[in-house]
């Protein structure tokens, strides 16, 4: 392989991260979404419900990804030992306080406990519930991010704009999650107003997305590796087609149409343009964490006026087995 | 290590044989599986240093592709192609039909048996080939490939000019170095990871070396100074540099020229030839302080030692010697002859700025310090000899073409003009040409002695015709005509002729190709177009069998019987380091003696090809006749005869085992307390290395030719010859003369504009010959390279030709031969050119590591006349092709 | 306490992959797995193009990013200065491999053979992969440790032992008089991303 095919795209971090990372950040999403409408009115409780009740399992089904990626699952239980330093201890931590108050603050919802939702009006427990949820889960979002970031050997990464990327998409693709839950489960629970003010919402949210992934790739213009990386990404096809065109602007449009032009469609209508929306918004945000994480180029090595890179680890051997000579 | 393994867990010192270069190694065995190699810091050759191949030795002895047992054809078709159907067979079955064919074979004519032998084994040749050749009478043998592609000019020439296989510089002491086409220092050549290592320390001491070479090679990138050149013409420039040094700078070491060569021989004008003496023959001198003409061994005009005195002889001038007018000496020849060469017209051949050549040329003569002298501490005292910290040196690379012959001398011809040879930082042979012998014993001795005309004669060799004198022209009986021409050694010109049957005809060779024995060698892939050698040559042989390591295209093609060879890690072999002038320690560090041992007994049915070659003996009948072959061809190889008690018994009464065998030469070398039992204990004998033996140059009365006179006579003899044989324009021997000159490679001539570009190839490190590629881990690492598995072309003119990285391409020459690989683009090589690493590109199915890896170069190698070079017989292997995309 | 460290000189190095097959031999690393690397750059148009091999290794950093995000706590910086992964510990999540800016580490999912598949594994492949499951393991990372048994016995790692060129110097970076040291001092010694601030402990002199 001549020089300069010599670029080692990791393959370290594949499908399995890129789900973890994805679901962490829509369970946390769909958590902040539903519990920040809560605070805002009652009419939100069908969306607080979803979020409330999508949050657990994705983050969990996110964990069941994250821990199949391990070489040595049966040891997870050590991964909070570093607390001080690694970025996967702190996770450990903020998902499980995250969970824990995902959790409780959804058992408190439904029957038979109802602590939360049966709360007398002036107490302060939906309120403290929800800001400590919604603290947690931003901090979620944010660390799917800096985990990444905070590795050395992939310099398209070390930027503080990662962290933020991945939390605007985790809001986002929250808030189309829940819009898909409520669709699912009772389209009519839902005004047309609060599906256009949805509608809205997520508008917003592509818009920041977008702006914050054309940041995070000029950005990447900071070094000869880094640019490399995110040039790689840009002409990624997935990415492009998959997250770019169908998962942000195709929704956009359907959202500006819910906004601008369905101001006398039926909730059931809205809710199903939503959801069409929430499909192929999530569908996107799973595929720019796959887009980042295989734009992770290993940091070439410049010495003496080289500059070296590190070849890609040959492909498992698929060699034709020949013939053995007779035995 | 920390192991839970039980059992053993030991080092066995042996020596690494996965190419020719003998170096010293140590062999884990934990357990009775053979996991690690490292170097035998005992050994002189690596002390504990080892380059991949060797360390990747356990692959091979395990490789599940290993021959196992010996297989059968039963296929009678041959041919590429062509599925043998290989079917095991039992180790008696095997031997009784190659003992049957065999008979046969000797009741016809012994003559047509041809042993055909690897270059990699080169210490196991010595015994089963010799010997056998000896015992059976045959004449016909050949290594393939290694003898044409990188011996016949080099080996020819140093053993002229050194008495040695190969030329190095005295990496220790030498400032500036010019490298020529070889990677010597940079992980190939003899003795080649101890010259990486010297060479390393020159480097880092501040040597300038400056390579000549097309392409950004090994020894290039670590340069001084890379230039740059048309792949062919490393002999114009050299004789470029010869001429700016004479007769542009003035610098030459007169004194060397006058006491240590024949430059001051007087030649008569009418024929180029010496004026002898009149009355004792002798060539004569002209002695400029009696100026009067003295026979050149007259003690007032020699000197043995440089402390020695004698008059001043001339080196210039024209003299009228006893009744001739117009004698001149042959240095003042050679001062003219080379004034053709002026830079701008070697620029024209070679593409070096004739600016560079001139420069480089300067450098090269200040660099010299010609007149410095150093003291060495000697057996006989402190001795005064000259400091010539220079030297130039060349291999394959440059030695690979028509003009190779004259291309060596011409690049040696430098360091004898700058009195550069065999003395302190100058050009040294390699391996070390004299040898005083181990203390106790007096051998290995080996030393050149001067002929009557005073010219050096090898004292020891690789074969038993020496390289000077030439050898005298005679009507053949060898079936390559070998021991019809006057340098006598291999060639393919007459072998790999479609009128090969015709020219024995012609040359009334009396009988015709019958049995071949291969060892170890696929000459299918290692010597030029696989269709040609294989229809012209392989199959004119009824019967071929096989000694082999794995089944190669060889085998695939035409081999009947396949033995299933033990490695290197699975035999004895006595002397690995020798014989003679191979892959000796260099420098001065001490004497090392390596053998080969079992590191583990040969795994599944697999035997020792020297153990089996004296089980055919014996079923022959000839194991006195092969132990006869063996005493006499151990001298001239392995430093003088064995005394009586040692010598193998000839009259078949005893049965020598291989061990045995092994034991008593090393015994005899050593004395009887340091028999092979002893030397397994370090896997080597050293022993001191004394600095006259390092530095003998000026320690020894013989003298090297700068003019060679004696090839005028070689040439008329071999033109005699052809013509008594109908054969008048057999090659062109006219290039047998007195002075070098470069002559064009066929690629220069090729005047099609269609095949615009220059391919030839190179060693890459993780390879040896044709061996290596089925190495898993070579081949990882292979892969790992930019370069070793790719086309390398320079990126602009890639570009041209709308060619891109990577791009799957076909090679084509003007006889419509091509082969495929993938671009791999660089700014490391010269535009016109494309390198192809290494003997790979194989297609076997039993090798399926190797298959499909790289190119397969010498597919586009062309055997005939024109590409042979008429005065070493070598070939021509660079090639013009045209390049494509492949679909 | 001695603390080690190597120095590698680009000047001597001819990139001939000796101390990547000494390290694959004597660590009986699978396919892919190069604990012991060598590089290969070109630089410069042609005619004034060279090229240069550069050997890598794990650098034991000072300041190892490896150690900094492991979140187990199986890297190990020992006293002597080798950064260790105890198998024991490590959980496979390749944050490590991820963070180290140099490629050192490298994570067996499933020990391979070099050969085909389907054929049965040879006796040394036998062996091999035993002794790649006890010292190294599998689904944990992995990486150089300097020989650190072979020091144990007193001799130098493996990539330095079998070096042709001698252009690996081990010892003592602590001692301010060992010959890496000097070296260092002496030759310009120099550090591959000194601006990421991981302190390598292993050097390199500039290759003219």
């Amino acid at each position: 392989m001549s020089i300069e095919k010599q670029r080692q795209f990791q393959t370290t971090w594949g499908g399995m991260v890129a789900a973890y990372l994805f679901l962490g950040g829509v369970g946390a999403g769909a958590y902040v979404v539903g519990a920040v409408s809560g605070l805002l009115d009652q009419g939100w409780r069908p969306l607080l419900h979803a979020g409330l009740g999508l949050s657990f399992p994705l983050v969990i089904i996110g964990l069941v990804f994250l821990l199949a990626h391990l070489g040595s699952p049966g040891r997870a239980f050590l991964a909070a030992s570093r607390l001080g330093s690694s970025w996967i201890s702190r996770g450990v931590v903020i998902v499980s306080a995250f969970l824990a108050l995902a959790v409780i603050h959804f058992l408190g919802q439904v029957a038979p406990f109802d602590y939360v939702s049966n709360a007398p009006p002036d107490s302060a427990l939906p309120v403290v519930l929800s800001i400590a949820g919604i603290l947690c889960g931003l901090f979620v979002m944010l660390y799917t991010g800096a985990l990444l970031s905070a590795s050395k050997g992939y310099p398209l990464w070390r930027t503080g704009v990662l962290p933020v990327l991945f939390m605007v998409s985790a809001l986002l693709t929250g808030l189309l999650a829940d819009l898909i839950a409520v669709a699912l489960a009772d389209a009519s629970a839902l005004m047309a107003v609060q599906y256009r003010n949805l509608a809205l919402a997520g508008a917003g949210l592509i818009v920041v997305e977008l702006l914050v992934i054309f940041f995070f790739l000029h950005s990447a213009y900071r070094t000869d590796d880094s640019r490399e990386a995110a040039e790689a990404m840009a002409k990624n096809p997935s990415f492009i087609a998959g997250d770019l065109i169908a998962g942000l602007l195709v929704p956009l449009v359907i959202f500006l149409v819910m906004w601008f032009g369905m101001e006398d469609a039926a909730p059931k209508t809205l809710a199903a343009a939503g959801a069409a929306a929430g499909v192929l918004g999530l569908m996107g945000g799973f595929l720019l964490r796959s887009a980042v994480l295989a734009a992770g180029m290993q940091s070439s090595i410049e010495a003496a006026g080289f500059k070296f890179r590190t070849p890609s680890v040959a492909p498992p051997r698929e060699a034709p087995a020949g013939r053995l000579p007779p035995q | 290590m920390a192991t839970t393994t039980t059992g053993t867990d030991v080092w066995i010192p042996t020596c690494c044989g996965q190419c020719y270069c003998m170096c010293g190694i140590k062999v884990r065995v934990q357990n009775g599986v053979v996991t690690e190699v490292e170097g035998n810091p005992d050994a002189p050759t690596g002390r504990g240093s080892i380059c991949p191949k060797g360390l990747a030795g356990p692959a091979l002895l395990y490789d599940p592709y290993r021959v196992n047992y010996p297989l059968k054809r039963t296929n009678p078709e041959k041919g590429l192609g062509v599925d043998p159907k290989w079917k095991r067979i039992s180790w008696d079955e095997a031997l009784d039909t190659i003992v049957t064919k065999l008979k046969e074979c000797k009741a016809r004519d012994p003559r047509g048996l041809y042993f055909q032998a690897t270059t990699t084994q080169a210490s196991e040749i010595r015994f089963g080939v010799i010997g056998f050749m000896k015992g059976f009478g045959t004449p016909n043998y050949w290594v393939s490939g290694g003898g044409l592609h990188c011996g016949n000019g080099a080996h020819f020439m140093n053993g002229i000019m050194h008495m040695a296989w190969s030329i190095i510089p005295d990496f220790a002491h030498a400032n500036y170095t010019m490298n020529f086409g070889c990677s010597k220092g940079h992980g190939a050549g003899h003795s080649a990871v101890m010259n990486a290592t010297q060479a390393a320390d020159a480097r880092a001491r501040g040597n300038k070396n400056i390579v000549f070479d097309p392409f950004q090679s090994a020894q290039a990138s670590k340069a001084w100074e890379w230039v740059p050149i048309r792949v062919g013409t490393d002999g114009a420039v050299a004789l470029g540099i010869v001429n700016s040094l004479l007769n542009e700078h003035g610098i030459y070491d007169a004194e060397y020229l006058m006491y240590k060569t024949n430059a001051p021989y007087l030649v008569r004008p009418s024929d180029g030839r010496y004026k002898r003496d009149d009355a004792t023959k002798k060539p004569l001198v002209w002695d400029v302080v009696d100026k009067c003409p003295k026979v050149f061994d007259d003690p007032s005009v020699t000197r043995v030692q440089y402390e020695d005195t004698a008059h001043e002889v001339a080196l210039l001038g024209t003299f009228t010697v006893q009744g001739v007018q117009g004698c001149r000496p042959a240095f003042d020849l050679l001062k003219e002859h080379v004034k053709k060469y002026t830079p701008e017209y070697v620029e024209k051949i070679s593409w070096v700025p004739a600016a560079t050549i001139s420069r480089l040329a300067k450098e090269l003569g200040e660099a010299a310090e010609i007149g410095a002298t150093v003291t060495i501490q000697t057996s006989m005292g402190p001795k005064r000899i000259p400091k010539r910290p220079v030297a130039t040196h060349f291999f394959r690379g440059s030695q690979g073409h028509v003009n190779s012959g004259w291309t060596c001398l011409s690049i040696d011809m430098i360091n004898h003009v700058l009195g550069a040879a065999d003395t302190y930082g100058a050009a040294l042979g390699l391996g070390a040409a004299v040898n005083s012998g181990y203390e106790g014993t007096g051998k290995p001795l080996q030393k050149p002695y001067p002929c009557p005309d005073g010219l050096m004669v090898a004292g020891a060799w690789v074969y038993d015709h020496l390289p000077y004198p030439l050898h005298e022209p005679r009507p053949p009986t060898r079936l390559d005509l070998h021991d019809m021409f006057p340098t006598s050694i291999y060639n393919a010109v007459t072998i790999m002729s479609p009128q090969w049957f015709d020219l024995l005809k012609q040359f009334k060779i009396p009988y015709r190709p019958d049995v071949m024995i291969n060892f170890g060698s696929n000459s299918v892939m290692t010597m030029g177009n696989a269709q040609v050698v294989t229809e012209n040559f392989l199959k004119k042989f009824g019967f071929v069998f096989s000694f082999q390591l794995y089944i190669t295209e060889f085998e695939d093609a035409v081999a009947d019987i396949i033995l299933p060879d033990a490695c290197y890690l699975e035999r004895f072999t006595p002397a690995v380091s020798f014989p003679s002038t191979f892959s000796h320690p260099q420098g001065e560090d001490d004497w090392g003696w390596t053998i080969r041992q079992p590191v583990v007994k040969p795994l599944y049915e697999r035997r020792d090809f020297n153990e089996v070659m004296l089980d055919i003996c014996k079923r022959l009948g000839i194991s006195g006749k092969y132990f006869k072959g063996l005493n006499d061809s151990i001298p001239i190889r392995y430093g003088g005869p064995m005394s009586p008690e040692n010598k193998l018994v000839e009259d078949g009464s005893v049965d020598h085992s291989w061990e045995d065998i092994c034991d008593r030469l090393v015994r005899d070398r050593f004395g009887n307390e340091h028999g092979l039992e002893h030397v397994r204990k370090k896997g080597v004998f050293t022993w001191p290395k004394k600095k006259e033996d390092v530095y003998w140059k000026w320690f020894n009365p013989s003298r090297v030719p700068v003019y060679f006179e004696y090839f005028i006579d070689g040439g008329e003899k071999i033109t005699k010859l052809c013509e008594s044989f109908g054969a008048h324009d057999f090659l062109d021997w006219s290039r047998f003369k007195a002075l070098a000159d470069w002559y064009p490679c066929p690629t220069h001539t090729e005047d099609n504009p269609e095949y615009d570009m220059y391919t030839f190839y190179w060693r890459a490190i993780l390879h040896c010959n044709s061996l290596t590629q089925q190495n898993p881990w070579l081949d990882e690492l292979s892969a790992e390279d930019p370069y070793v598995y790719g086309l390398q072309m320079h990126r602009d003119t890639a570009r041209a030709k709308g060619i891109a990285e990577g791009d799957k391409v076909w090679l084509e020459n003007p006889e419509g031969n091509r082969v495929r690989g993938w671009v791999t683009l660089t700014d490391g090589i010269e535009p016109h050119h494309i390198a192809v690493a290494a003997v790979a590109g194989h297609w076997t199915d039993y090798q399926p590591i190797a298959k499909d890896k790289g190119t397969f170069f010498n597919d586009l190698v062309v055997m005939d006349k024109a590409h042979t070079d008429p005065l070493t017989l070598n070939q021509d292997i660079c090639c013009r092709v045209k390049i494509y995309k492949a679909d | 306490m001695t603390r080690y460290g190597m120095v590698i000189d680009l000047k001597r190095c001819y990139g001939c992959y000796a101390c990547a097959m000494a390290c694959k031999v004597k660590n009986h690393t699978p396919p892919g797995v190069f604990w012991a690397r060598v590089l290969k750059g070109e630089t410069g148009t042609f005619p004034s193009t060279v090229r240069q091999a550069l050997p890598v290794l794990c650098f034991q950093c000072d300041e190892p990013s490896c150690l900094t995000v492991c979140p187990t706590g199986a890297t190990i910086k020992l006293d002597n200065g080798i950064v260790i992964v105890d198998k024991e510990k490590c959980i496979g999540c390749s944050y490590c491999k991820m963070a180290c800016p140099y490629g050192a580490r490298y994570l067996v999912e499933e020990w391979q053979s070099y050969f085909p598949e389907g054929l049965p594994l040879t006796e040394l492949e036998i062996m091999q992969r035993q002794l790649w499951e006890e010292k190294s393991g599998i689904g944990v990372s992995t990486k150089c440790d300097f020989c650190r048994d072979r020091l144990e016995e007193g001799r130098d790692p493996a990539c330095v032992n079998a070096c042709p060129a001698n252009a690996r110097v081990f010892g003592d970076l602590d001692d301010p008089y060992s010959e890496p040291s000097q070296l260092i001092k002496k030759s310009r010694g120099f550090v591959l991303h000194p601006e990421l601030g991981n302190k390598p402990r292993v050097y390199y002199l500039p290759p003219r």
